[in-house]
């Protein structure tokens, strides 16, 4: 019975197993008849694709340091100054070895590796005995290695070696964009992602070497053509020396060259220091463009950010707006599409007008927000830092803000943030608009975000942080924030100290649970304890208000910390010549109550000295309330007597005596 | 204690003016006289005066920072305060501008009726006063000049009790419920400004950064073929602009892409011969079949063929040798054997008839002495 029954379900299942073969016979064959397979491409992938793919499976951790400090965990950084510090010192490490490198060549002419690692070599010196010619000049001009094609190319001349022309017309081309100096190896990465770089000062400062190399080699070219020309243009508006560059751009047009696109775009730009005044500059502008429209000299994206800088210079006339969106619309039909540092001049140009404010931002925004960015000029890294400053001072809205951010996180355009200096100016206006506008959960979610290993605070973005809590009453994260400053190294900041223990003695409500409580007593405590520690040491300055002692006593107080609370005041007493001011008389009111309510008479005593020595007016009230509401000993009393004055004292006592009869 | 003003005057002022102080001080005097009984009143009387003084002051200078400093915020309250001070009075804004002399004799009328008792001759008292040093408040210019620097020395040099501090002064003859009032009023302003403030998000106007007229420059553009190009300063731009966005990396498989990009790091996928150029054109027969070399040369057999057979195999192994190496070393046994040629024919084994081309110096051997 059970067997048969196996043996039909074993056909039954066969039979399926049939159909379904068959079935899919049919679909293969309906398949190659009638839909064409694609097979993909292959796809070339690159030796970095596989590590880009990796690497973008990680996300960041908010509680870990940067990946740079990952070395030694002793050397975490918590401020700004050590950030900058351990990361200069690591790279300051690799420096020496490379010096080390260089100056004893001969110990490493072993070779590790096959197929030799060319960046290991120690550095060629080039000089009189070497074995030379134009190929080896062509090669140093490809490494882009300034001082060693300078010194190349003076060995050839003195050989008497030939040089030719577009060898020639490349090492013009080097000397003059790195300005006849040698750039920052690209190696040091740190270094460059540290430099400040003054540049705010020296956007429009005059660095170009007016007696350099690159003047040297374009005087000995007999007749120079017009990629002499364009070179040296564009070499000296790169480093601002605009006279000279705006004066052979006049002699190239008499002698009718015609020149690069960026040459006519380094003429443009050099309106800014050749004309004065916004009609001058424009028609600069105009004239310039038109010179390229006769030679049939394209637009480029170049182009249309030099002109859109030469109007910020210009943004306080109300014309440069109209200029600014007729200048794109012209771009648009070359199609050129604004990049990041467009926008950043648009900006400047629209957000000039302090009272009419312009909205601009948003129709940027609108903009760049589905693309992923790449750079495309130079002052890109302009963007981010100047829109989030926007958001500040200019708009005044969160939302635009968070807006921004997101478009900064998006994809890899957070590598468009510049250089340490503009993305801690970026957080600064970005931490200051969360303050003014958010919640506080809402800001502690970036907070506890990006602080410390991403951003940490300015003093000035610590005490609105502070605000902020004080205002919303946040005690919970008091104990937090107060850390933190003592990470930061921020104790001695007088604002923030007097900011954070004014709203603690502020936000007191008898409500709190006493958990709560305590910590708050136990916070004021610590406070206390850490900025002795700190003055005593030396390590910082600020001296104490009497106000600030005394909300720190109110808060004690409030979570029945009594031994700290008595501390400070003998410390109050101790010091009174330290201590600017006194604590008001209702904080010691409510330290005598206290006081009086728990009967601790030591401390009441000590109190009581310390008021009779600030003479408060309310000193009276003090004792005959400890006179009526106490139960004394003799002793005591004797002691109270003593420390009033014996006749004082029984003026109070026979005062009391009145009153109650 | 009245005579303490002129006191303090008398040596802050030069001869000239002598005469016109003695005028104060017979005012003050006179003040005595008057109300003998209440020395209260008195004092009263010499503080008025006081104040007066101290107006007469800034009545000449208050026109210039009134242009000058922007803020309303300023100016304002100080207009609503005086407003309040004269109430009854109802002086409007053109009795602002009002010249000095004016509004002198208002300011005296206003003492004479605080003070109380015959208004009238202490108000022409003090104008009398008034009129030694401003003789006549309509007349030219240069006279007005000349006055109000007489004035303004005199008056400079007097040691006025400015102790009270100026905003407690304005608000001198205000009671605390007035100045509450005023304070409420201006903060009410405020916040009147403030709602009046519109935030600039609030009338958000989309513009459309393309959408305007083009500047029509390039209207009629041609490009032309042969512009400079500069193939250098092109590469370094693009260099420079990838310096700029390469920041510190954030893991090591960034760390690896910027080694991997140096060339200090095997590229993946790995390849084991990786920068072995000149060899990936080799095929691998190359390597392994040597006995194609020895063909020509050696015999077919015997002890000469036998090493040469296993030379070829331990080459054919050797991975660290490239083909042309390879080529070499057997070259070098073909002729070290066609040196040996004499003996090999003495011996009778075998002659190796022609030499091989090309022997690389480096691989010829030296010929051993007979």
């Amino acid at each position: 019975m059970l067997t048969n029954y196996r043996t039909a379900f074993l056909r039954k299942s066969n039979e399926t197993i049939q159909l379904y073969r068959l079935s899919t016979n049919t679909l293969e064959k309906s398949s190659s008849s009638g839909i064409k397979i694609d097979i993909p491409k292959y796809k070339n992938r690159t030796s970095t694709d596989i590590l880009k793919a990796i690497s973008s499976t990680i996300q960041r951790d908010p509680t870990a340091a940067h990946f740079k400090y990952h070395d030694d965990p002793y050397l975490i950084p918590v401020s700004n100054f050590q950030k900058r510090a351990y990361a200069l010192s690591q790279e300051s490490g690799r420096k020496a070895a490379h010096w080390i490198r260089n100056q004893h060549p001969e110990l490493f002419n072993h070779k590790v590796a096959f197929p030799p690692i060319e960046k290991f070599y120690p550095k060629v010196v080039y000089d009189e005995n070497c074995e030379l010619d134009e190929n080896e000049l062509k090669i140093i001009i490809e490494k882009a290695t300034v001082s060693d094609a300078i010194t190349v190319y003076n060995l050839l001349k003195k050989k008497d070696i030939e040089i030719s022309s577009d060898t020639q017309q490349s090492l013009l081309e080097l000397v003059c964009f790195y300005n006849n100096q040698d750039d920052l190896e690209e190696d040091w990465i740190e270094e460059r992602w540290y430099t400040q770089a003054n540049k705010d000062r020296e956007e429009y400062r005059n660095t170009w070497k007016s007696n350099g190399f690159a003047m040297t080699l374009f005087s000995t070219i007999k007749s120079p053509n017009s990629h002499h020309y364009s070179i040296i243009i564009q070499g000296m508006a790169k480093y601002n020396q605009f006279e000279e560059a705006y004066k052979l751009y006049k002699e190239a047009n008499e002698k009718g060259f015609i020149l690069s696109t960026n040459a006519y775009n380094s003429a443009i730009k050099t309106a800014v220091y050749v004309k004065e005044g916004a009609d001058h500059k424009w028609l600069h502008i105009q004239e310039i463009l038109t010179q390229m429209c006769n030679s049939g000299v394209p637009m480029n994206l170049s182009t249309l950010n030099s002109i859109l800088n030469v109007l910020t210079t210009m943004a306080i006339n109300s014309e440069s707006k109209k200029y600014a969106l007729k200048t794109i619309a012209e771009a648009k039909q070359f199609d050129i599409e604004p990049c990041l540092a467009s926008y950043y001049y648009l900006l400047q140009i629209f957000c000039a007008d302090r009272k009419n404010k312009s909205t601009i931002l948003v129709d940027i925004l609108n903009l760049i927000e589905e693309k992923s960015l790449i750079i495309k000029d130079l002052a890109d890294t302009n963007f981010f830092t100047a829109a989030m400053e926007n958001c500040r001072y200019h708009l005044q809205n969160v939302d635009v803000a968070l807006r921004v951010h997101s478009v900064l996180l998006k994809g890899k355009n957070y590598n468009l943030i510049g250089d340490s200096y503009r993305e801690s100016v970026y957080y600064r206006h970005f931490f200051a608009i969360l303050c003014q506008n958010e919640s506080v959960e809402f800001l502690m979610k970036y907070y506890n975000d990006l602080v410390p290993h991403i951003y940490i605070p300015e003093p000035t973005i610590t005490e609105l942080i502070v605000k902020t809590l004080n205002v919303a009453a946040a005690v919970e994260l008091y104990p937090k924030i107060w850390s933190d400053i003592l990470m930061f190294d921020q104790a001695d900041r007088e604002p923030i100290i007097t900011e954070l223990i004014d709203g603690m003695a502020q936000n007191l409500f008898p409500s709190f649970e006493q958990s709560i409580k305590e910590k708050l007593s136990l916070l004021s405590g610590t406070i206390y304890d850490a900025i002795e520690e700190r003055k005593e040491t030396g390590k910082i300055k600020m001296s104490w208000t009497g106000t600030m002692l005394g909300n720190l006593i109110k808060v004690c107080l409030f979570g029945d910390n009594i031994n700290k609370a008595t501390e400070i005041i003998v410390k109050l007493h101790k010091n009174q010549n330290e201590i600017i001011g006194i604590p008001d008389s209702q904080t010691i009111a409510s330290f005598v109550d206290y006081c009086i309510e728990n009967n601790y008479f030591n401390e009441l005593l000590k109190c009581i000295e310390y008021s009779l020595e600030v003479n408060y007016l309310e000193l009276d009230d003090f004792i005959s309330k400890i006179l009526t509401n106490m139960t004394l000993s003799a002793m005591q009393r004797a002691h109270l007597s003593k420390l009033v004055g014996t006749e004082h004292y029984v003026e109070i006592e026979n005062k009391i005596e009145f009153v109650s009869s | 204690m009245n005579p303490t003003l002129s006191i303090k005057c008398i040596p802050c002022i030069n001869g000239s003016k002598r005469n016109t102080i003695r005028g104060v001080y017979c005012l003050t005097r006179r003040f005595k006289s008057d109300d003998d009984n209440s020395s209260k009143k008195n004092q009263l009387a010499v503080d008025k005066l006081n104040n007066l003084l101290k107006t007469m002051k800034k009545g000449n200078d208050t026109i210039m920072p009134h242009q000058q400093s922007k803020p309303i915020e300023l100016a304002q309250p100080r207009q609503l305060a005086r407003k309040a001070e004269q109430n009854k009075q109802e002086i409007d804004d053109s009795k602002q501008n009002k010249p000095l002399g004016e509004k002198l004799s208002d300011a005296a009328t206003k003492v004479a009726q605080s003070i109380g008792g015959d208004t009238n001759k202490t108000k022409s008292d003090l104008l009398n006063l008034l009129r030694i040093y401003n003789n006549e408040p309509n007349d030219s210019s240069e006279k007005k000049v000349k006055s109000s620097v007489q004035l303004d020395d005199l008056l400079s040099g007097m040691k006025i009790d400015r102790s009270q501090s100026k905003k407690s002064m304005e608000f001198s003859d205000v009671d605390r419920a007035q100045r509450v009032k005023e304070l409420l009023g201006y903060s009410s302003g405020d916040y009147q400004r403030t709602k009046k403030y519109k935030k600039p998000m609030d009338n958000y106007m989309p513009i459309n950064l393309f959408s305007s007229e083009p500047l029509g420059i390039f209207n009629n553009f041609e490009k032309n073929k042969d512009i400079p190009i500069l193939p250098t300063w092109d590469r370094l731009h693009e260099k420079s602009l990838q310096t700029a966005v390469t920041h510190p990396p954030r893991n090591i498989y960034e760390q690896m892409i910027i080694w991997t990009e140096q060339g200090k790091l095997w590229k993946f996928p790995i390849n084991n011969e990786q920068g072995m150029d000149d060899e990936s054109n080799v095929f691998f027969a190359e390597h392994v079949f040597l006995e194609p070399l020895i063909e020509e040369w050696c015999p077919k057999k015997g002890p000469i063929r036998h090493f040469m057979e296993l030379v070829c195999v331990g080459l054919s192994k050797n991975p660290f040798l490239t083909v042309e190496e390879k080529k070499d070393h057997i070259n070098w046994f073909r002729q070290y054997f066609y040196e040996k040629n004499q003996l090999l024919n003495e011996v009778g084994a075998f002659e190796i008839k022609s030499l091989p081309e090309n022997v690389k110096e480096y691989y010829k051997p030296s010929i051993p002495d007979e």
